[in-house]
């Protein structure tokens, strides 16, 4: 390093003063009290416009950009219509054999709860969290469990062997999840531990994390298991995975937001015993339990279960929760008795059920000691000290606390216990005490069944004449026969008397079947005090053979039977608040006075007058109301001090001052709302329309959560559907004995319900794409098995593209790259439901397997799809226009068809079909535009319809054994295949050489009319008139023999020997010059040799004396 | 080995008995997609079977829809409907005149918002029949409320080219309506008061007086309430009139919240026996019924209330609310029909019973008849599934 030169010094750093900060702002102040300020006042003018925007492009760019953003975040709402109580989320463990997925499935339940499965077997739900349950479903590496567990899961925990990468089924099975609607996907790495290096390991890492990525999306979560020991995953990782599900969250999903669906957990045959020890092959009737999920699930409804078939549901009952949620008290985590873990196909536990309910052992898997409590239902179960037969024969009927009891013994039969509808209102049994391990509706429902063969109609209605409601009124007036409840009756009355005013029960007249039939049945009857007031002309006419649309005048509640005197005073005022004149209740009596203040306002400007208020008007001015009616007059009364006073502040608008500060106070609540707007995200203006949406449907969210609040569940279901969250148990009969003998637990058993409209077959149009990984192209007709819906079924699909003029034009294979239209037949499924289809499901093909995706389009019974028809004739008979055609078609009938068609010839002549001829058959009358010939071809061209063949069987692989796999119906080719079979050739359709005769131009002849006519320059030119010797000519020419003049003899003769010499001497000439040529060849031939050995010497020498110097210089 | 079958028992037909709510029937099957049998169609009357409107709504129905498949046997007292997509399109039929063309309008209106094309319907038949609906009450009384349900009510309209009355016809009405995805879930618990009352009185083939006649009368029945009270007269002569001659008094009352309550009076038809009938009744009859219409209240007049819960199941999964008046035995029976087809049940609570009632019972305010219905039911997440995406 250089010293320092002596001269220059070194520089320091200079001393910066602080030009902000406390001090200083002290010292500013100081100094500008004390006057003494040194610094300048900043420039008014400089920095301006430093918060502006300079350039008007970037600023355009900026809003733009800032717009942008903003609409992206914005996604379509949606009615939020998730219960209240939401059901277990279903994780779904998927991926290849030998993964790992039963051992992290294993891990993960050990990590909720202690005691280990033995076995695991289907689902298992497990209470993880406060909030939260979830319901683990291990997935087999078949591609139907696939297909089914992508629809439901909302969690997916795709398993991958690290030290293999990924494989078919893990595309597949993401592919499939992308169009049955994407559930969150959470990859996870396994078998690290067998790539023995850190760095590869770190490499694998990262190439398998991008390539998910690329599958699901840019920072998808992978991830890792990094050991396992004795066979089992490390604790830590197995918690952190935990984790993840437990703050995992989900978006809806269209098609489980509208259908409801059931994963089952657990499966009975109620088939009677009897009748299969008669025949084992009956179709047996059973039960599947489960969780509702998605939308509501109704009694009787359709429901398709996958892998068995479409079925109605013969009965739903809600049971008591198997996982309840702990009680809603403030503590941060779930205790062991409350880590519920509920698995009936892994056998756990004994489960003791009941018809409406379940009652669990968990064999001690949450009790340790023994003086922990137990589960409640089976404590109250050992309490029970005698037999529901006992408590069946010692039952008594109090209809109120504390009253006679009005049923002593339930043996007799002919005394009703209770009705359904008796309980709508108020529970008529008082509450047992030793009832408590049942739930009081079991045990009346029960009886109600007990009773319901001995039940007899009278006495049904004597308990309903006693309820004291105005139903009574409704119901047969009839005074009850005096029995022993009637002091009963009477003190219910008393006590249960809400209001003056009468009630109709409109669900009961409604609904009641009762009812439905009674008034079938009693029309015999004076029915006319009673519920129906039919009038009738014909007395023995029922309802239902009444004529149709006549009975929309009948009120079968009100006795407007007795037609009313609207001339009556008194009945005309009944009505009277139903006008405007008339009163208003507060709040809408307030809602007018803004009206009608604003209108007064307004009154002094223009005369815009609503017709709504005109009425008000000539209220004022004429007064045309009576005076009967006090009230209505006072109304009246009010409603011009209304007026006068809306008068008068339009007066005072002209009163400048006030309106000033009127005008100041509205100014600053503007200001005010401006900017609580502007930090108000929801009052955006450029928002508005999307804000004024969203709470639009979050209204209509929070009144579909309250409108059933108060009603007691069995009504809530009966309206709404079993919600989501609940657990039930579906009947259902008629299932084939297959479904029970073939049973496997470790597949999923959906139901999924069906809109209406669903359940039928139809023609489904669909856009549909071959998979670019599926290594063939897709021919018409060919079987394809599609999972669309709920639904996998197999059907034969029609390619088709679409025309510019919307025909379907047909098409023999599916397009390489494009999308394609298909049609099949196949259940009606709702427009925009993405489906899939791949070939087979029995057997393992190499590669990609889902061949095709797409989603539907429309929905009909029949659709056209179209092919191009040519057909060819020739003509056999021309007369002028008119020609007859032979070879177009080959039967009369086929040909009247055709009649009226446009046909062509070859050289664009057009024509029509007149009339198809009866002899010869097949032959047809045509005319054209032009005489054609008779070697004119002429083309009928036309459409066709393809017919869309109506096959469609559902997969039925729960009806199959896992040896004999479901194949449904194989392609052609396939069975060709494993038949060892050639396709058979037409010996027709054989190629063969084409034989072309080549083209000879016909010479040009020009008429000789035209050719006279033709100026010179254009006319043909022939050379010399060349005129063919006729055959005299020709043949005196032959036989007449020329004799030369002596003199031209002799120059003729010179001429031909001088011909000759020329001759001779020519072809002396060219051996000679071929012989030089030659010599002088073999001249060049033998120098070039010479050369090319004296090059080759040259350049040895040359080389020679290289590699010597070369090695000279080396040994030196 | 034998090899099981899918079992399919989702699509058995749903059995029904009588002529009557024939056309609620046709439309909810076709509707819903379930297969029916209407048995005992006036088997014991003397001239059994099906009558020649119902044969012509069948026909109606297959040309709107696709894949309908109907049976009827030998004496007609037995119909089978397996009903197709619904594809609406342009339609004309001549319905004769032994039913009001409201007959066919009915199920032509529940099944319109779900077809494939946008229903154009013309019809040809008698307008105006005693005792029966009239086109102008479906035009005030059911569209108003149909339009509730639906976003953009552009395209519905229901046209009256001519009037025909009994028994000569002539009439033709021209129905269109546009074609939504899905209806809107609706509330609606206040009828409002009414504001105005408007009416139409219509003479086709007899002198315009007998109009006015029937006009001074109505307004008398009418008077006291408000005075907002225009009754128009609408003379049809030769071929908008139709085929025959008679009038009649169609009037209407708007409240402030748009709710319409209708009514109607017409003259006998010709050639029938009865009483004679002046004019003055006729408006009184109109008058009267049109009080009777407000005093039932709701928000939808009662002929119209079997659209209104029929649009109400037909909705999405959420809920709707609507208050009703007095349910008549028509819409009673929709509702069970609903019920059997839909699986839809609705919470029908007794207005007297409820908050606002009792609010307005204490207020003693006068309202008409105390039982109103508040339908309050879930939609059962109807499609349309006609619908063609491109």
């Amino acid at each position: 390093m250089a010293p320092p030169d002596g001269k220059e010094k070194q520089k320091r750093k200079e001393h910066r003063v602080h030009s902000k900060g406390g001090k200083v702002t002290k010292k500013k102040d100081r100094e500008k009290k004390d006057g003494t300020s040194k610094v300048a006042p900043p420039e008014v003018n400089r920095a301006r416009k430093g918060y502006t925007f300079k350039s008007a492009n970037k600023a355009n760019r900026a809003v733009r950009r800032a717009a942008d953003i903003d609409e992206k975040k914005k996604h379509i709402p949606y009615v939020d219509r998730t219960s209240t109580l939401p059901p277990p989320i279903i994780v779904a463990i998927v991926g290849p054999s030998k993964v790992g997925k039963t051992t992290l499935l294993r891990g993960l339940i050990k990590n909720y709860v202690r005691g280990a499965l033995s076995q695991i077997k289907g689902p298992v739900t497990i209470v993880t969290n406060k909030t939260r349950r979830v319901t683990f479903i291990e997935v087999k590496n078949d591609i139907n469990h696939m297909i089914d567990v992508a629809k439901i899961a909302d969690l997916v925990l795709l398993m991958v062997d690290a030290s293999y990468g990924f494989e078919m089924e893990h595309f597949e099975f993401l592919n499939i999840c992308q169009i049955h609607g994407m559930p969150r996907v959470l990859g996870i790495l396994n078998h690290l531990d067998c790539v023995p290096k850190l760095a590869k390991q770190r490499k694998i890492k990262k190439q398998l994390k991008h390539r998910f990525w690329t599958e699901v999306y840019q920072g998808c979560k992978m991830f890792y298991l990094s050991k396992i020991t004795n066979e089992k995953y490390l604790t830590n990782d197995v918690k952190n995975l935990a984790r993840f599900i437990s703050v995992m969250k989900f978006r809806p999903m269209p098609w489980r937001d509208a259908h409801p669906y059931i994963l089952c957990d657990r499966f009975e045959d109620i088939t009677d015993p009897e009748v299969i020890k008669k025949n084992d092959k009956t179709d047996r009737a059973i039960c599947l339990y489960g969780y509702m999920r998605g939308a509501q699930l109704k009694e009787h409804s359709a429901v398709h279960v996958p892998g068995i078939g479409d079925l109605r549901v013969a009965s739903i009952t809600s049971l008591a929760d198997p996982c309840p949620f702990p009680d809603k008290t403030k503590r941060r985590g779930l205790n062991e008795k409350e880590k519920i873990i509920y698995a009936p196909f892994s056998g756990l536990g004994g489960i003791v059920y009941d018809k409406d309910a379940i009652y669990i052992d968990t064999k001690g898997a949450q009790s340790f000691s023994k003086n922990r409590k137990r589960n409640e239902l089976v404590e109250a179960l050992e309490n029970v000290k005698v037999g529901i037969d006992d408590k069946m024969q010692n039952v008594e009927l109090r209809l109120l606390a504390n009253s006679k009891k009005a049923v002593t013994n339930v043996e007799d039969g002919d005394v009703e216990m209770d009705d359904e509808e008796d309980n709508d209102d108020y529970s008529l049994i008082d509450e047992d005490e030793e009832f408590d391990g049942m739930s009081e509706e079991d045990f009346k429902s029960e009886d109600d069944e007990e009773n319901e063969s001995g039940s007899d109609e009278d006495d049904g209605e004597e308990l309903f004449k006693k309820r004291p409601t105005t139903d009574q009124t409704l119901v047969n007036a009839i005074n009850a026969p005096d029995l022993n409840l009637s002091d009963v009756a009477n003190r219910a009355a008393q006590l249960y008397t809400p209001s003056k005013t009468t009630r109709i029960n409109w669900n009961k007249i409604v609904y009641d079947e009762d009812n439905a039939t009674k008034e079938e049945t009693q029309e015999n009857d004076e029915l006319t005090a009673g519920l129906f007031t039919i009038k009738r002309k014909d007395k023995a006419k029922t309802l239902y053979s009444q004529e149709d649309g006549f009975c929309y005048r009948q009120f079968p509640s009100t006795s407007t039977a007795t037609i009313n005197n609207w001339e009556d005073s008194e009945q005309r005022a009944t009505i009277s608040d139903c006008f405007v004149t008339g009163k208003w209740d507060e709040e809408a009596a307030e809602k007018k006075k803004l009206k009608d203040e604003l209108r007064g306002a307004k009154h002094g400007d223009d005369d815009d007058d609503d017709d709504v208020w005109d009425a008000f008007d000539l209220d004022e001015e004429g007064n045309p109301l009576n005076d009967d009616d006090e009230d209505m007059n006072e109304s009246d009364e009010d409603h011009n001090d209304e007026e006068e006073e809306v008068d008068g502040e339009a007066k005072e608008d002209e009163d400048s001052e006030g309106k000033n500060e009127d005008k100041s106070e509205n100014k600053k609540d503007k200001k005010k709302m401006r900017l609580r707007h502007l930090f108000d995200p929801d009052h955006d203006e450029s928002n508005e329309y999307f804000n004024n949406l969203k709470a639009e449907l979050e209204d209509q969210a929070k009144l579909n959560r309250n409108a059933f609040e108060g009603l007691e569940d069995q009504d809530r279901e009966k309206i709404e559907g079993f919600r989501a969250g609940v657990y039930v148990r579906i009947e259902f009969s008629g299932i084939p004995y297959e479904m029970v003998e073939h049973f496997d637990a470790t597949s999923p058993y959906i139901i999924g319900g069906l809109l209406t409209g669903e359940q039928n077959i139809g023609v489904v149009q669909v856009r549909l794409k071959r998979h670019r990984w599926f290594d063939r192209i897709l021919k018409s007709r060919d079987p394809l098995i599609i999972s669309c819906g709920w639904r996998r079924y197999q059907t034969l699909v029609i390619y088709s593209m679409q025309d510019h003029n919307m025909r379907q034009r047909f098409l023999k294979y599916s397009p390489e790259h494009m999308h394609c239209h298909a049609t099949f037949w196949g259940p009606i499924t709702s427009q925009n439901t993405g489906f899939l289809a791949v070939q087979s499901v029995a057997d393992r093909i190499k590669g990609f397997r889902i061949c095709a995706s797409g989603v539907v389009l429309n929905l009909d019974r029949n659709h056209q799809v179209v092919k191009k028809l040519k057909l060819i004739g020739t003509p056999h008979e021309i007369h002028k226009k008119t020609a007859f055609m032979k070879g177009m078609f080959t039967s009369q009938i086929e040909a009247a068809k055709f009649e009226g068609a446009t046909i062509r010839t070859v050289s664009g002549i057009r024509g029509e079909i007149k009339k198809a001829i009866p002899r010869p058959p097949g032959n047809v009358r045509c005319t054209f535009e032009d005489k054609i010939l008779m070697s004119d071809i002429v083309f009928l061209r036309t459409w066709v319809t393809v017919p869309i063949p109506q096959f469609y069987t559902s997969v039925i692989d729960h009806l199959m054994t896992p040896e004999n796999k479901w194949e449904g119906m194989r392609t052609v080719g396939k069975i060709r295949h494993e038949l060892g079979l050639k396709p058979e050739t037409k010996k027709d359709s054989d190629y063969r050489e084409v034989e072309r005769v080549e083209f000879r131009a016909p010479t040009l002849k020009v008429p000789k009319k035209l050719e006279a006519e033709l100026p010179y320059r254009l006319k043909p030119k022939h050379g010399p008139m060349e005129t063919k010797p006729t055959k005299e000519q020709s043949f005196i020419a032959k036989h007449t023999a020329v004799i030369l003049e002596p003199e031209d003899s002799k120059r003729e003769r010179l001429m031909n020997m001088l011909r000759t010499l020329h001759k001779e001497s020519e072809t002396k000439d060219k051996v000679a010059r071929d012989a030089a040529k030659e010599k002088h060849r073999k001249e060049v031939e033998e120098f070039e040799t010479k050369r090319a050995r004296n090059i080759k010497l040259h350049k040895k020498a040359i080389c020679r004396r290289l590699s010597k110097q070369e090695q000279s210089k080396k040994s030196n | 080995m034998p090899r099981a079958n899918a079992p399919n028992n989702v699509a058995e037909e749903l059995p029904f008995e009588g002529p009557n709510f024939f056309r609620l029937r046709v439309c909810y099957a076709v509707l819903s997609g379930r297969p029916i049998v209407v048995s005992a169609i006036r088997e014991d009357e003397d001239n059994p079977g099906i009558r020649d409107c119902e044969s012509k709504l069948l026909s109606l129905i297959e040309k709107i829809t696709n894949g309908t498949k109907i049976e009827i046997n030998s004496t007609g007292t037995r119909v089978t409907l397996r009903p197709g997509m619904i594809t609406g399109g342009c339609v004309t039929l001549n319905c004769g005149n032994d039913r009001c063309l409201s007959y066919f309008l009915e199920p032509l209106i529940l099944i319109s918002p779900f077809c494939k094309q946008a229903m154009r319907i013309k019809l040809l038949g008698v307008t105006n029949a005693p005792n029966e609906l009239s086109v102008d009450q479906i035009k005030t009384g059911w569209l108003n409320v149909y339009n509730r349900f639906i976003l953009n009510d552009e395209a519905l309209d229901l046209k009256i080219e001519r009037r025909g009355l009994k028994p000569g016809g002539g009439g033709v009405v021209i129905f269109s309506a546009p074609v939504v995805r899905n209806l809107r879930p609706l509330i609606r618990e206040k009828p409002g008061k009414v504001c105005k009352i408007r009416g139409q009185a219509f003479v086709t083939k007899v002198s315009p007086s007998l109009a006015h006649r029937a006009i001074d009368a109505a307004k008398k029945t009418l008077r006291d309430y408000i005075s907002d009270v225009y009754i128009t007269v609408d003379q049809r002569k030769g071929d908008a009139g139709g085929n025959s001659p008679g009038y009649g008094l169609f009037l209407y009352a708007e409240t402030t919240e748009g709710v319409f309550y209708t009514a109607e009076a017409i003259s006998r038809p010709k050639g029938e026996n009865g009483d004679p009938i002046v004019p003055e009744d006729v408006g009184t009859a109109a008058g009267v019924a049109l009080l009777e219409e407000i005093a039932r209240g709701g928000c939808c007049d009662s002929s119209s209330q079997v659209l209104a819960s029929t649009f109400m199941a037909l909705g999405e999964k959420d809920v709707s609310k609507f208050l009703m008046g007095p349910l008549s035995t028509y819409t009673i029976h929709s509702l069970r029909h609903l019920q059997q087809f839909f699986l839809t049940t609705f919470k029908i609570d007794d207005f007297a019973a409820l908050d606002a009632g009792k609010k307005a019972l204490e207020a003693d305010m006068r309202i008409g008849d105390p039982h109103k219905a508040l339908l309050t039911g879930v939609g059962v997440g109807f499609k349309n599934l006609n619908k063609i995406i491109i």
